[in-house]
């Protein structure tokens, strides 16, 4: 086989045996699991022969006489047939001197098989192959089809032997079913000498046909031969044909065409046990992904609705702090009524009121005011950036997570939901906390500046502030002309104009507030989409292994059913048949089609 | 065997309990049992309950493919009337030969007579029943003795298997024919170990003998095999003119590694004890059945412990969910009522004023409040419809997590034993379910039926006999009053004060002062008054609740374990057990 298509081989075998592990977890009968394992070990143990002596096993059912003929073709009696059955209990090996058995012996059930030796020649029968005389297919000793069994994994052709009796038996042709197109055949018929010509040509026809149907044979012809009359007349009926096509078998040409065939035939069972499960399958995936998306929506819609309400109850809050952001950029009188609160109202009043009888009471009252309302700010932008505050407790967020998830799970299989990344439920709740922190410090570092920056434009500004300025600049005309004129103003006018411009200011500060009332309402809208931005990023990540180990596990599904179709195309040559129809009821599983 | 002899009539006891098995056959709930129950079934019906054990002694050729049964057959009958060829494979069909196929019982066989033409019996006979079995007249064939051709059991032809299973159940002696290349199959030795160690009786016929000696020593690692001694051993040598059907094949005895000349078919008509083959063969089918149903009914018992099992863990975890759901909504109403109606009831002029007076101040205080509350907020609702609300917000975030660990606990404690049980539960506990599981349950708890009148007596009750052990009653009486009046009064004289401007506090403040006070006042009476009426309602509640959840969460896996009638398998059981000394060795005697 070229260099490129073994390099081919052994990286479709890495990324074959990679699929199979992702997809161990999948919800297979048991007997599909084991198939599949079996049928990949078997496709390794046939890329490893590649290169190496043609190994042909002699399989049947008792008595059909398979030690008689691996003494004929060797031309002594290195087996011992019998008349007792079963008779072989230890596998004879005839291989030839040079070819080292040793690896391929190892770890055989059963008793050590007998290994003979011989020289091989380029033209006579013995060309180099190593011919195995296996125990039988089905008599009383079931230890002997495990020894079978584990010959013919080793084998890459199988040459059938049956007897008249033995043809349409259950138990060899269930053993050589689960071989169809996996191994080279070769089909004889023994006993030859016992039937008349009439019946020879009938059961070769009938093993023929049992063949073609139940291994998918694509052979020529049923050798009919009497190994006994053999040992005497090597040209005796049937049998220079049948030595014919044993040794072309192990021809390089032909081993590597029946190699291939071996091989695609592996492939193509894979492939069709994948595809027979691929339906209950996509299924499946299809119930997981559609609670995979209910919980990436429920979940997170479930805790915005919390944050929201919360949000709200802190709307007057945020509309305070706008309040005093826009104050802060606003420099001059109307700013600093703009950030008046409540307790600085209460205490410039309590100022003004005092102010006739004690200035200095006044002052005190008016600063232990602004101290107050400056505390009190302080206070409410930490509560609104500290996130603890903003999502539920942790019982209640567990509720949920729990709620969101069981449905998922329960769509995974058993196998699966043990296997499966499932997002943690402390982690999720420690993202969506870092989601909503992030959320409101940049609602207080940006988003409320910016805010506050458009919201406080200098026509509105020098509305409010021009008029008290002027006013301010005629009291103060007006007290510089009564100091000159010597009629000073009084302590009264002074406190008038200081009320009437405070009664000035409080108007702007009232028609400001309700301006940007609206504009705080935006912001809690701006915070809440943010929010939920970033809650849904936070289950893609954390929904991520899971959907990505989905994915995988379709692609592997998808590869292992095209993967007779993809190694047909790599790997057939000019000279190989066309493809074998496959039907859809394939000849693997065991089927009880009618056989007459 | 003499046809005027009285033969035992057929016990009444195996009529019974063959109706019982034929019942069970439909309800096997997998093939392996269904299988046993089948056979139990044919061997009561076809043998042990027919009535020509006197006029018929079944003879069945059985044997791997291509062993020359058809041949054995033909040189007993003395024609060519089943159709046998070298290549085999031949006969696909029973086919009998008699004298008098007429006193064949119906419920054996349905006998279909047919006249054979020079070729034999050729005629392409359709698959029917088991029961059905073309047969030839044939004079030369004795009394007694019904003869019959069954195709091979170990090819894959099909059908084949099945016909010579189904003549199994009726042969009272077996003729086993096998050649030295099968005397050691694996699937001559399985298909009749079973059947041979109930005790039937069999000849063995080993064709193809390469010797008398051979064909000797296979025939006896054969028997050995089979664990039980055939009743002769007859040999055929290899015969080319036979084998192409040139010359009929006649087995003669063969006896300690010679050929004798007894065939066959002399030793059948003349050396054979008919009654006594028949006795033999009526009790190992007896033997048969008990052993057949004693499988069935071992695995029908593991079975339906493991049911009862699974029936009781669903129990356990929905009853511990409906109970915690039913907790998590109990009303405090119910008790403070007691307690006040209890105290009413007191005997003594002076305290009846002093409750009059109260409670007339309890109540003005509760309109007032709820009059100036109704006219800013929508009334409040109803005590059961809190209730109900309150459930369902217990019940709505833990029901998928409920159905998962249903699922699982019920997966671990078996349920995945059992392709049925396992499929039905997943998809009863399907995830696609789920709003169909709530819708279910919604309507549920809508429809429910209020049951306050019985949880208030209950906790009138509780009261009377917490009242009876008491002595600082009026210590009681000014808590359950606080617990009362206290919340009415505050609430009322918030909604006064700030004339209807904190209806939301005064309502709020009512809520919590209330469960306080009532905490205080549980907390007072000790916990087992409190225990006591939480259980009850736990269980007035729960009860329902268990139901609601059992036919939305398992309907069909929950109707699967529901435990089955008794009746319908009692017989079954009642049998074996009458059986059962006599069962361990083979021979089992019909009960009286």
């Amino acid at each position: 086989m070229a260099s490129e298509k073994i390099e081919f081989l052994a990286e479709e075998m890495d990324r074959l045996r990679t699929d199979r592990e992702t997809l161990r977890s999948l919800p297979w009968p048991a007997e599909v699991q084991g198939e599949l394992d079996r049928l990949v070990e078997d496709l390794e143990a046939q890329r490893l022969r590649v290169g190496r002596a043609a190994v042909l096993t002699l399989v049947g059912s008792t008595g059909a006489g398979k030690s008689t003929l691996l003494n004929a073709l060797v031309g002594k009696a290195i087996a011992e047939p019998g008349e007792s059955r079963p008779t072989t209990r230890q596998p004879v090996v005839y291989a030839p001197e040079d070819a080292d058995v040793s690896e391929w012996l190892a770890d055989l059930p059963g008793p050590a098989p007998r290994v003979e030796r011989y020289r091989p020649s380029a033209l006579g029968t013995w060309s180099g192959q190593i011919v195995i005389d296996a125990p039988d297919t089905n008599s009383v000793e079931t230890s002997h089809r495990a020894v079978v069994q584990a010959l013919a994994e080793r084998s890459d052709v199988l040459v059938v032997l049956a007897h008249r009796q033995s043809v349409v038996e259950e138990s060899t042709v269930r053993f050589l079913e689960s071989f169809a197109q996996m191994r080279g055949l070769v089909l004889a018929l023994g006993h030859g000498d016992r039937l008349s010509a009439a019946n020879r040509r009938e059961l070769a026809q009938q093993l023929e046909s049992l063949a073609r149907e139940r291994f998918g044979w694509r052979g020529e012809r049923v050798h009919v031969l009497s190994p006994l009359e053999a040992l005497e007349d090597p040209q005796s009926q049937g049998w220079p044909e049948f030595c014919a096509e044993l040794h072309s078998v192990a021809q390089a040409g032909q081993l590597r065409r029946i190699r291939r065939y071996n091989a695609l035939g592996s492939a193509g069972r894979i492939a069709q046990w994948v595809a027979r499960a691929r339906p209950q399958l996509d299924g499946q995936w299809e119930a997981l992904e559609r609670e995979v998306a209910q919980a990436t929506r429920d979940l997170p819609a479930r805790v915005l609705e919390e944050v929201s309400r919360r949000l709200d109850l802190r709307q007057s809050d945020l509309e305070t702090l706008l309040w005093d952001e826009v104050g802060r950029r606003w420099i001059g009188p109307g700013g600093l009524a703009l950030r008046a609160g409540g307790m600085t109202s209460l205490g410039l009043g309590a100022g003004a009121w005092l102010a006739r009888r004690n200035p200095l009471l006044a002052a005190g009252a008016a600063a232990g005011a602004l101290v107050t309302s400056k505390w009190q700010s302080r206070q409410r932008e930490q509560s609104v950036r500290g996130g603890e505050a903003w999502l539920p407790s942790p019982g209640e967020w567990t509720r949920w997570y729990e709620a969101a998830l069981a449905p998922v799970r329960l769509a995974a299989s058993t196998a699966e939901r043990e296997a499966a990344p499932w997002p943690s439920g402390e982690e999720l709740q420690a993202e969506f906390q870092a989601a909503v922190e992030d959320a409101l410090s940049d609602l207080m570092d940006r988003e409320l500046p910016g805010q506050a920056e458009q919201a406080a434009r200098s026509p509105l500004r020098w509305a409010v502030d021009l008029p008290v300025y002027a006013f301010a600049l005629w009291i103060i005309v007006r007290s510089a002309i009564g100091f000159y004129e010597g009629a000073y103003v009084g302590m009264d006018f002074l406190v008038n104009a200081a009320l009437l411009a405070g009664a000035w200011l409080w108007l702007g500060r009232t028609v400001a507030r309700r301006w940007l009332r609206s504009r705080a309402g935006r912001l809690v809208q701006w915070v809440r989409a943010r929010i939920e931005a970033r809650f849904a990023q936070v289950m893609d990540v954390a929904l991520g292994p899971l959907q990505r180990r989905l994915t995988e596990q379709r692609e592997a599904v998808h590869r292992m059913c095209r993967l007779e179709a993809t190694w047909r195309a790599k790997l057939e040559e000019p000279g190989d048949s066309a493809p074998r129809d496959r039907v859809a009821n394939g000849s693997d599983a065991p089927s009880s089609a009618p056989l007459s | 065997m003499d046809p005027s002899e009285p033969h035992p009539p057929v016990p009444p006891n195996l009529e019974s309990l063959w109706v019982c098995v034929e019942a069970r056959v439909a309800k096997a709930p997998n093939e392996t049992q269904r299988a046993r129950l089948r056979e139990a079934e044919a061997i009561l019906r076809r043998d042990l309950l027919t009535q020509d054990h006197a006029t018929h002694l079944v003879l069945g050729m059985l044997g791997p493919n291509n062993a020359g049964k058809s041949a054995v057959f033909n040189g007993l009958v003395g024609q060519n009337l089943s159709p046998s060829r070298a290549t085999g494979g031949a006969t696909r069909q029973l086919l009998g030969a008699c004298s008098q196929p007429d006193a064949i019982d119906r419920r054996r066989f349905q006998v279909r007579l047919v006249s054979p033409g020079p070729q034999g019996v050729t005629e392409v006979l359709s698959p029917g029943p088991p029961e059905s079995l073309p047969v030839v007249a044939v004079p030369h064939v004795q009394a007694p003795f019904l003869l019959i051709d069954a195709p091979d059991f170990d090819s894959v032809m099909e059908g084949h298997a099945q016909a010579a299973r189904d003549l199994l159940w009726v042969t009272d002696l077996a003729v086993l024919v096998v050649t030295r290349h099968s005397y050691q199959n694996l699937a001559v030795v399985e298909f009749l170990r079973d059947w041979l160690r109930a005790g039937h009786p069999y000849v063995l016929v080993y064709n193809e003998a390469a010797s008398a000696a051979t064909a000797s020593a296979h025939a006896e690692v054969l028997q050995q095999s089979f664990g039980q001694p055939a009743e002769a051993v007859f040999g055929a040598p290899w015969d080319e003119e036979v084998a192409n059907g040139r010359a009929p094949l006649l087995p003669r005895l063969l006896e300690a590694g010679h050929w004798r000349e007894e065939t066959l078919g002399a030793w059948l008509w003349q050396q054979l004890q008919p009654a006594a083959i028949q006795a033999r063969a009526r009790e190992a089918s007896l033997a048969t059945v008990h052993q057949r149903l004693s499988d069935w009914y071992r695995d029908f018992q593991s079975r339906e412990s493991l049911r009862g099992k699974l029936h009781g863990v669903a129990t356990q975890e929905l009853e511990a969910f409906a109970h915690e759901i039913a907790r998590s909504a109990m009303p405090m109403g119910p008790i403070l009522d007691a307690f006040r109606r209890v105290l009413d009831q007191r005997p003594g002029v002076w305290r009846q004023g002093y409750r009059k007076g109260l409670r007339w101040a309890g109540e003005g205080m509760q309109r007032l409040s709820r009059k100036l509350a109704g006219s800013l907020r929508p009334v409040p609702k109803s005590a059961p419809e809190q209730v109900r609300e309150a459930e369902w917000q217990a019940l709505e975030p833990k029901l998928a997590p409920t159905m998962e660990r249903l699922q699982q606990r019920l997966l671990s404690a078996g349920a995945a034993q059992d392709e049925l049980w396992s499929k039905l539960l997943q998809s009863d506990l399907a995830p696609s379910r789920l709003p169909a599981i709530r819708e279910q349950l919604q309507r549920d708890l809508e429809t429910s039926p209020e049951s306050w009148q019985e949880f208030s007596t209950y906790c009138e009750g509780l009261v009377e006999a917490e009242m009876a052990d008491r002595n600082n009653e009026w210590l009681l009486q000014i808590m359950v009053d606080l617990a009362h009046l206290l919340p009415a009064t505050v609430a009322a004289v918030i909604v006064v004060q700030t004339g209807g401007l904190m209806t939301d506090v005064a309502v709020g403040s009512m809520g919590a002062l209330s469960s306080m006070a009532t905490e205080r006042l549980s907390k007072f009476l000790g916990t087992q008054t409190a225990q006591a009426a939480r259980v009850k309602w736990a269980q007035m509640r729960g009860e329902p609740w268990r139901q609601w959840l059992w036919q939305a969460l398992l309907p069909e896996s929950g109707a699967a374990w529901a435990p089955p009638d008794s009746s319908q398998w009692a017989p079954i059981a009642t049998w074996l057990d009458q059986n059962s000394a006599q069962a361990g060795s083979h021979g089992i005697r019909e009960s009286s």
